[in-house]
């Protein structure tokens, strides 16, 4: 990831977020739309990605479904409903810090 | 394009020589791997083999580092089963026990051939007796969803041998008593629960 210190805490609400968004998603499918979206600027590793969907999943945050695709199977992962709960929070908590962090770095000089 | 059957048996040998040695980790990896090359192959107008070769040369360490961290010592299993032994079901068979353990001197129904100590440590023989007949007889492949279990065994392995060891002879305590047999209830009833889950979603990764 590109940063990571900068970004690693965030991982995880990225991919709620995304899942939020399209349903279910597979691995692959994560990185490439997170560098669509970002325009190559971020680019989330497998070693970063995999771990963090496997914890995600261990919490009950997130359910798999394995299908039969091209010869081989996929795990897709969707939120399950603990999941998408959990995702309206860590996004307000996200939001809450780039406010913070914006406020800090750019803080509105009255004079 | 799309890969061949061929093409994704190369991949898992590959991954397999590579000592990607759990089937459920070796699928993803396979189908992340897959799905790069299937994509190189699209816009680079590769064959398969220089699009894996390119693709595994820039990607190989990122992939394998999620082998790396499957090591049989998992501490998310600990947390998962820790988190387990705290919900109010588990903490209210433990008082159970305590109140059980407070009123019967189950050390009266033991000799000295044959203590409470020696009890725990033929349990937790049998236990893992019962896993590896299980994994490699019975499952005959390893998936890192269930042997991930084996982490929390060596634990209370340990955790046996310090505080109930076999060749001791006093007496044990209520309390002794109580957190060997709710560690050992607990973990026999989370290894059930994770083969039932595993059971459930093995037509997954079969």
């Amino acid at each position: 990831m590109k940063n990571s210190q900068l970004y690693k805490g965030s991982l995880t609400t990225i991919v709620m977020k995304l899942l939020e968004e399209n349903g279910r998603m597979y691995g692959y499918e994560i990185t490439q739309k997170v560098k669509d979206i970002t325009k190559g600027e971020l680019k989330i590793t497998e070693g970063a990605l995999y771990p963090a969907l496997h914890k995600l999943e261990a919490e009950g945050v997130l359910e798999v479904e394995v299908e039969n695709v091209d010869n081989r199977l996929r795990k897709y992962y969707k939120l399950t409903e603990k999941g998408s709960a959990e995702t309206i929070n860590r996004l307000a908590e996200l939001e809450d810090f780039i406010r913070n962090m914006q406020t800090l770095v750019q803080p509105k000089l009255d004079y | 394009m799309k890969l061949t059957k061929e093409n994704i048996q190369f991949i898992d040998t590959y991954l397999k020589n590579s000592d990607v040695i759990y089937i459920d980790i070796r699928q993803e990896m396979l189908d992340h791997i897959a799905s790069g090359v299937e994509q190189k192959m699209a816009t680079g107008q590769q064959d398969f083999y220089d699009a894996f070769k390119e693709y595994m040369v820039v990607n190989k360490s990122e992939i394998l580092k999620n082998n790396r961290n499957r090591s049989s010592f998992s501490w998310d299993v600990i947390r998962q089963f820790l988190l387990f032994l705290v919900k109010p079901y588990s903490l209210g068979v433990g008082v159970l026990l305590f109140i059980f353990f407070k009123n019967v001197d189950v050390n009266l129904y033991f000799s000295e051939d044959f203590t409470v100590r020696n009890l725990f440590f033929v349990l937790l023989i049998g236990v893992v007796l019962f896993q590896l007949f299980y994994f490699y007889i019975y499952l005959k492949k390893r998936f890192y969803a269930i042997e991930k279990t084996g982490a929390i065994w060596l634990i209370l392995y340990y955790l046996q041998l310090f505080f109930l060891p076999a060749f001791g002879t006093n007496d044990v305590s209520a309390i002794t008593l109580t957190i060997s047999s709710f560690l050992f209830l607990g973990y026999v009833v989370f290894f059930i629960q994770e083969l039932v889950k595993f059971h459930k979603h093995r037509f997954n990764y079969i």
